[in-house]
């Protein structure tokens, strides 16, 4: 499974309105800021890491 | 050539609610990262902290979008987007805004109808959740 795999088949309900870097298929850090995770995630890994956003309930609309 | 992507459910709302989510490299002045962005009709949007990590150049002047969530402050950049998959086309250059917000609270990135659907034909299959991106040939 890829890091957009990882994504795509599960939930991350306690992430709510964090950033959160996969590498691995697995969350490495979360955060509420974009560069202190991606940043944070480069020092733990060498793999490949994607970013992505947790929408929370307020600022999302369905 | 057409590229599939399946739909997200990252919440355990109920009922399940999924949205068309896809991979993206955003290349900017400290080079390609990876992100998740989510399509969307309106304009193309990130938040500041995105701008950082990518090193992008945002214009001073600001203008306000105007969203289901009120009008907010933005800027505007320039960054290249291609899509994080096998047989992905070339980075397509896409005009961004800003948003100028609270960014602990800002949206996911919005890849929009200003940059991104401008290269890519797009169809959403709700009922089978998955995208289709066919690359505009000019």
């Amino acid at each position: 499974m890829n890091n957009s795999d990882f994504f795509t088949h599960n939930t991350f309900d306690q992430y709510k309105g964090q950033w959160i870097a996969i590498a691995n298929a697995k969350i490495v850090v979360a955060g509420t800021n974009a560069k202190e995770v991606y940043e944070k995630a480069k020092k733990q890994t060498k793999e490949k890491v994607i970013l992505a956003k947790i929408p929370s309930h307020d600022t999302m609309l369905y | 050539m057409t590229i599939y992507f399946r739909y997200s459910k990252h919440l355990k709302k109920k009922p399940a609610i999924a949205a068309p989510f896809i991979p993206i490299v955003l290349h900017g002045e400290k080079g390609p990262i990876s992100f998740i962005g989510l399509l969307d009709s309106g304009a193309d949007t990130m938040t500041r902290d995105v701008a950082n990590v990518l090193g992008l150049t945002v214009e001073k002047e600001e203008n306000v979008c105007n969203g289901i969530g009120g009008p907010v402050k933005c800027a505007r950049t320039i960054v290249f987007l291609s899509l994080d998959a096998p047989r992905a086309p070339w980075p397509v250059r896409c005009l961004v805004n800003v948003l100028l917000c609270d960014e602990e609270n800002g949206p996911p990135i919005l890849i929009g109808r200003q940059g991104f659907f401008q290269h890519f034909d797009l169809t959403l299959r709700q009922t089978q959740q998955r995208i289709e991106l066919k690359p505009v040939v000019v």
